[in-house]
């Protein structure tokens, strides 16, 4: 199966007073058709951005997309396209057709002056050319299929009235209008109450499976990643750490900081007496440590960790750590440190 | 066990009206709707629930920072309505509160060791070096190091503030501190950091804690009893083990299915999915507030008031005579086991 996108270094940076914030720095993936895909991190680490260098909407100034490419091929395209190569026109077809995204709070990407209604029927006037009458009879159609109640009535209604549960499922029914090949999910569910998130997920795994889109899942919730996604991609500081399938990621983590996330989260199914808590704070992207990013905070760093960066290291089929750790031989790992990654499994003896 | 709050029938409604000077009443917001419950001595009572269900609400009312439409509030025994002056300011030094949003509950215009203090120097307990050498005593205790103690909030992170906002609280050596959602406006790395701080601070200085959350999961860590609120009322309470292995109320049930297991092996589990969305206090419905998204609605809960049933001795009750402890455990249990 060929992948519907391939990003290959991505490096998107932020020129600021502060200083280059290298907001994405060298992020690479492949998205094949009807897989979920997770970005997980910290707030900060470059999630949004990422996914809107996909989709161009980076603001320039003070953005700029400084390296990389990005190939999508949609389902009846004849090849691949490099998007940031692409003529403005042709990726505003893509944008609104091709690649959908939604955000964590819906208000802000709805319009406050048009009733939804106007806004599902505007999009599929614009992408499948459907006359007034059959825009508007499929806008009640798709209000209806994400959970909307009384859709014929509500269709009439500014997005104000609605909740915002509701707002998140009139997002899903607009991108879903699209019948896009790619959903980008940014904390779709963060901004929502837990019984409203569990309606939402479920809809969006439905809606996936019916429309075979592929989904980015972009959230910080390892609830919600093991719940939804296949394969997941951590972040820390605008660079792939960790690059795991879902059951690889939560059984055998193999980076120090997804280590340190799963053991920092309480988990509901398990009880433990001390949180392991990551020690320190989230770097700022402005002033980045020498090396991995991680050594300020990371409990098994030493000098080979504060000069050299480490590269992605394959640790088993379908799972890559940037981490020295899993590069014994280069790197000469300290005895100790070697022993206390062991303990932790994050080395297999 | 020694009761530090006790409350019967607790009340606050929220009148809200249009217009400056016929007012015109829109609804009312019962926004705690007789609530009983006892908060004790060492303990952290969990408060869990959704958005606008009360929970701030309830704590403002226990803080005697809210004035109940009905109800009372007994402190170590006393009711706190009818505090003297100076019972009220001997009150105020006893319980304490921790807010959400460290980014807005900080004076910034104040430098850490004034915001510190300030409680100290309100209650009159102690000046100059005492003073000094006391603020620099709570900025460790925390996990601060003293130097911060000149610098603005601004220069701190959500964590940090969160740290300066506890080193406060606890100045005044406090029985009891409301933790209003604490961690939730932290990043995912930094919260352990807090939860862990907050419950080393217990054991040190044998603080009870009211923890309002709406994660289930730091309530399940932190708490060792919870209550679980909807729409102004509470609707089950029990030690955190039984309330996870054995929910009882139907919306307990509901909820803890909702919440998502960090675990892809169990990602298959049984849910059960509510439908509809959480029905605005204003003017909730009638009956049981439950009913409209309840699977096991009886003809009953649309018209009577729910009754509150418990079992072992009064520990585990929920307010629903229809489902508790008439059935086997729910699908949603089996996963929470402590
Ligand atoms: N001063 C007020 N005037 C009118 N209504 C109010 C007032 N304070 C709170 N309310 C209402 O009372 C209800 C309960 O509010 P409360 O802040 O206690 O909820 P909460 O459970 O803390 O919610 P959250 O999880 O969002 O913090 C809400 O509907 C809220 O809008
Ligand atoms: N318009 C902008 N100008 C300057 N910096 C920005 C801008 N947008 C994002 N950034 C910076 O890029 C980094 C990554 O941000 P983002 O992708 O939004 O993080 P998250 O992972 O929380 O989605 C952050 O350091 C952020 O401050
Ligand atoms: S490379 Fe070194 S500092 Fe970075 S995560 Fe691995 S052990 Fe820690
Ligand atoms: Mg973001
Ligand atoms: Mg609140």
């Amino acid at each position: 199966m060929e992948p519907v996108l391939s990003v290959r270094n991505l490096k998107t940076h932020f020129f600021t007073e502060e200083g280059t914030v290298r907001a994405v720095d060298g992020l690479s993936y492949d998205l094949y058709p009807g897989q979920t895909l997770g970005i997980v991190g910290e707030s900060g680490c470059g999630k949004s951005v990422h996914a809107l260098s996909i989709l161009r909407l980076i603001p320039d100034p003070p953005g700029k997309i400084v390296n990389g490419e990005i190939w999508f091929k949609g389902k009846n395209a004849a090849g691949p396209v490099d998007i940031l190569k692409l003529p403005g026109k042709k990726m505003r077809q893509i944008r609104g057709n091709r690649i959908a995204m939604i955000f964590q709070e819906p208000m802000t990407s709805l319009n406050p002056v048009l009733t939804v209604g106007e806004q599902i029927a505007e999009v599929l006037r614009q992408h499948e050319g459907a006359g007034a009458g059959a825009a508007w009879q499929e806008a009640v159609n798709l209000l209806d299929k994400v959970g909307i109640p009384q859709a014929a009535k509500r269709v009439h209604d500014y997005p104000h009235s609605f909740s915002g549960g509701m707002r998140q499922r009139a997002m899903i029914a607009m991108a879903l209008a699209m019948k896009p090949d790619i959903l980008i999910a940014d904390e779709p569910t963060t901004a929502l109450d837990v019984t409203i998130q569990a309606q939402i997920l479920n809809l969006m795994r439905e809606m996936q499976k019916a429309y075979q889109m592929s989904l980015i899942m972009i959230t910080h919730n390892l609830g919600v990643v093991a719940e939804i996604c296949d394969d997941i991609i951590v972040m820390y500081a605008g660079k792939p750490v960790e690059k795991a399938g879902v059951a690889q990621l939560f059984n055998t983590p193999r980076h120090p900081y997804t280590w340190g996330l799963l053991n920092s989260v309480p988990k509901l199914n398990r009880q433990v007496e001390h949180l392991a808590a990551i020690e320190g704070q989230p770097p700022n992207l402005a002033h980045l440590p020498k090396g991995c990013s991680f050594t300020p905070r990371c409990p098994y760093a030493w000098e080979k960790c504060r000069s050299e960066e480490p590269p992605l290291e394959i640790t088993q089929e379908g799972q890559a750590a940037s981490c020295w750790l899993h590069h014994n031989e280069a790197a000469a790992i300290p005895q100790e440190n070697l022993k206390k990654a062991r303990g932790n499994k994050i080395l297999v003896a | 066990m020694t009761k530090l709050f006790e409350a019967r029938g607790l009340t606050k409604h929220f009148v809200l009206t249009k217009g400056v000077f016929r007012k015109k009443i829109l609804g009312v917001v019962k926004a705690v709707d007789g609530i009983n419950l006892e908060i004790n001595e060492g303990e952290t009572l969990g408060l869990v629930g959704e958005t606008g269900c009360g929970k701030t609400t309830l704590g403002r009312l226990l803080l005697g920072l809210e004035k109940p439409t009905a109800g009372t509030i007994l402190f170590e025994g006393q009711n706190i309505q009818n505090f003297t002056k100076k019972e009220w300011k001997k009150f105020r030094s006893k319980v304490q509160v921790v807010f959400q949003d460290p980014f807005s509950s900080l004076n910034p215009r104040m430098k850490v060791k004034d915001i510190v203090a300030e409680p100290l120097i309100i209650h009159g307990l102690a000046r100059g070096e005492a003073l000094k050498a006391r603020v620099r005593e709570l900025l460790t205790e925390v996990g601060l190091s003293p130097e911060h103690a000149e610098r603005f909030p601004h220069e701190f992170s959500g964590g940090q503030r969160q740290r300066i906002g506890v080193a406060r609280a606890l100045a005044l050596n406090p029985r009891l501190i409301v933790c209003d959602e604490p961690v939730s406006a932290l990043d995912v790395s930094i919260q352990a950091q807090v939860l862990n701080l907050l419950l080393d601070l217990q054991k040190k200085f044998h603080l009870t804690y009211l923890f309002i959350s709406h994660d289930l999961s730091v309530v399940k860590h932190i708490a060792s009893r919870v209550a679980v609120m909807y729409l102004g009322r509470i609707v089950e309470m029990a030690p955190s083990q039984g309330l996870f292995a054995n929910p009882q109320h139907p919306y307990t049930e509901a909820l803890l299915s909702s919440c998502p297991i960090a675990d892809p092996a169990l990602k298959t589990r049984t849910k059960i999915l509510l439908t509809g969305d959480v029905p605005s206090p204003l003017n909730p419905p009638a009956g049981c507030h439950f009913h409209p998204r309840c699977r096991y609605v009886e003809d009953s809960c649309r018209q009577k008031e729910p009754a509150w049933i418990s079992v072992n001795g009064g520990n585990h009750g929920a307010l629903c005579p229809v489902q508790p402890f008439a059935k086997t455990p729910s699908p949603a249990a089996i996963h929470f086991k402590a």
